[in-house]
């Protein structure tokens, strides 16, 4: 069985959670996922702050960021992350509902790694999360664990 | 500006002249020279008519100036407009993006987990409904993003270059590859022009052209699809697409290119009717004209006009002409 690496799912909309859950179950990797529920949980999370004060000292595998978020929105979490210099190499990918091209733009020039459309036919969507999943928490090599000098 | 102070400088020399010409005149009168007198009299009154006209051409300018002034900031309001109108427009098809299509996703996925989980507990009419259920949150969804396409046609700057339509024809032909497998089409491409267009705009006119011809062919043992283009005077560049396929009735002709328009069952041919509105649009855009011929199973011809330009100059002076 191989090592599966940390994810990060950032998801306001509950029936979004359940259903990327879901196909990630799918690929047996669902275990390896923690959710924040919005952009300020997501960097709670990523500081160790609030309810993430105390778990493990791990930079996750990846970050699958959702942009329409309320309070602080996905494009801002993506800004803070990528110009924190302890953040910044932690591999984010946007899954928006739109390919709307100034979320796009934005997205690249912040130094998205990538950017995916949830698509609406569910079959399209369980395919590119379980691809998504099992590039990043398997596939791809991470950058090395900043953890100690992140907090 | 400049002409303004042009003005007061001439005012000022006229009303000097004036005075010199008063006093010069008086001067005479006094010492006994009445002849001269009344010379610069008369030549006193002509100045003074002269300054009197000035002065009328310099209030005729100034009501000019403020006219104008008025009309640009009338403009200016009117553009600010709008640029709000547009931004509104933006913010609508951004919310359409995002907010439409979650919830479609949340149908068609939980349907999924129905079935996931109790598909051996319903009974077959309950299965076919929630198949029918799940395929129409799709079409929905493809219906959504087809019109947030046909809104970004609209919206989108034209970046005008020299396009080869040849190339185009090609390039369209590539990306249908797909669809024309295993299918017997025989291909009638002529030469074609090089026009001035936005290419990607272009490209989406052969794609969905020749889509449709590939399409509404689907029943033939051999399809032919021919592309052809000549030159008039009225229309300029007219480029054509020819099928043999089931074609349509004349008295429906207008409704051809409108939005979600068909004129055949989706059961007999998927789509979402879309695909002529954007090649209208966009041709439009470019100030040419699209129209179409057919008859019931005797195929079709779609055509596309492009004010005649090969070059940019050419079609320089053709906007100017129609902007002005």
């Amino acid at each position: 069985m191989p090592k599966f690496k940390r994810m990060l799912l950032v998801e306001d909309d509950a029936r979004d959670v359940e259903l990327t859950l879901d196909a990630l179950e799918e690929s047996n990797l669902a275990n390896e996922v923690d959710v924040a529920r919005d952009g300020k949980e997501a960097l709670d999370y990523l500081y160790y702050r609030g309810r993430f004060a105390d778990r493990t000292r791990e930079t996750p595998a990846v970050v699958l960021l959702d942009l329409k978020m309320p309070k602080v929105s996905g494009i801002e979490v993506l800004r803070q992350i990528k110009t924190d210099e302890d953040l910044k190499m932690i591999p984010v990918v946007v899954l928006s509902s739109s390919a709307e091209e100034r979320d796009v733009i934005e997205s690249y020039q912040l130094g998205v790694n990538a950017y995916v459309v949830k698509p609406v036919d569910i079959q399209q969507f369980l395919e590119a999360i379980r691809k998504l999943g099992l590039f990043w928490a398997l596939v791809n090599e991470p950058p090395p664990n900043r953890s100690s000098s992140a907090a | 500006m400049a002409n303004t102070n042009a003005h007061q400088l001439l005012q000022l020399a006229l009303m000097i002249g004036t005075a010199v010409i008063c006093v010069t005149g008086f001067v005479g009168i006094v010492f006994g020279q009445p002849l001269l007198g009344v010379i610069y009299a008369g030549m006193g009154a002509v100045v003074a008519l002269l300054t009197q006209k000035v002065t009328q051409r310099k209030r005729e300018q100034e009501e000019l100036r403020r006219t104008n002034e008025t009309l640009e900031q009338r403009v200016l309001a009117r553009t600010a407009e709008l640029d709000s109108t547009n931004k509104e427009l933006e913010a609508f098809s951004y919310s359409v993006a995002h907010d439409l299509r979650a919830p479609l996703r949340h149908m068609d996925g939980f349907i999924r987990l129905l079935k996931k989980h109790s598909w051996a507990s319903l009974d077959e009419r309950n299965q076919r409904y929630l198949g029918i259920i799940s395929d129409s949150a799709r079409q929905m969804g493809l219906l959504i993003d087809d019109l947030l396409a046909f809104s970004r046609v609209g919206r989108a700057e034209l970046q005008l270059l020299p396009v080869s339509l040849q190339q185009l024809v090609q390039e369209a032909m590539q990306e249908l590859r797909e669809e024309t497998q295993g299918r017997n089409i025989a291909w009638k491409i002529s030469q074609l022009p090089e026009v001035m267009a936005d290419r990607s705009m272009m490209r989406l006119v052969m794609i969905n052209l020749l889509a449709n011809a590939v399409k509404f062919t689907g029943k033939r043992e051999r399809a032919e699809i021919e592309v052809g283009a000549s030159a008039n005077e009225a229309d300029g560049i007219v480029v054509f697409v020819r099928d043999n396929g089931v074609g349509f009735d004349m008295e429906y002709a207008d409704k051809l290119f409108g939005v979600f328009q068909r004129l055949h069952p989706a059961e007999e041919y998927e789509g979402t009717g879309i695909g002529l509105a954007n090649v209208q649009r966009i041709i439009h855009r470019h100030k040419g004209r699209t129209w179409a011929r057919g008859e019931v199973d005797q195929g079709a011809t779609f055509y596309f006009s492009l004010p005649k330009a090969t070059e940019a100059t050419t079609y320089a002076k053709v906007q100017a002409h129609a902007a002005g």
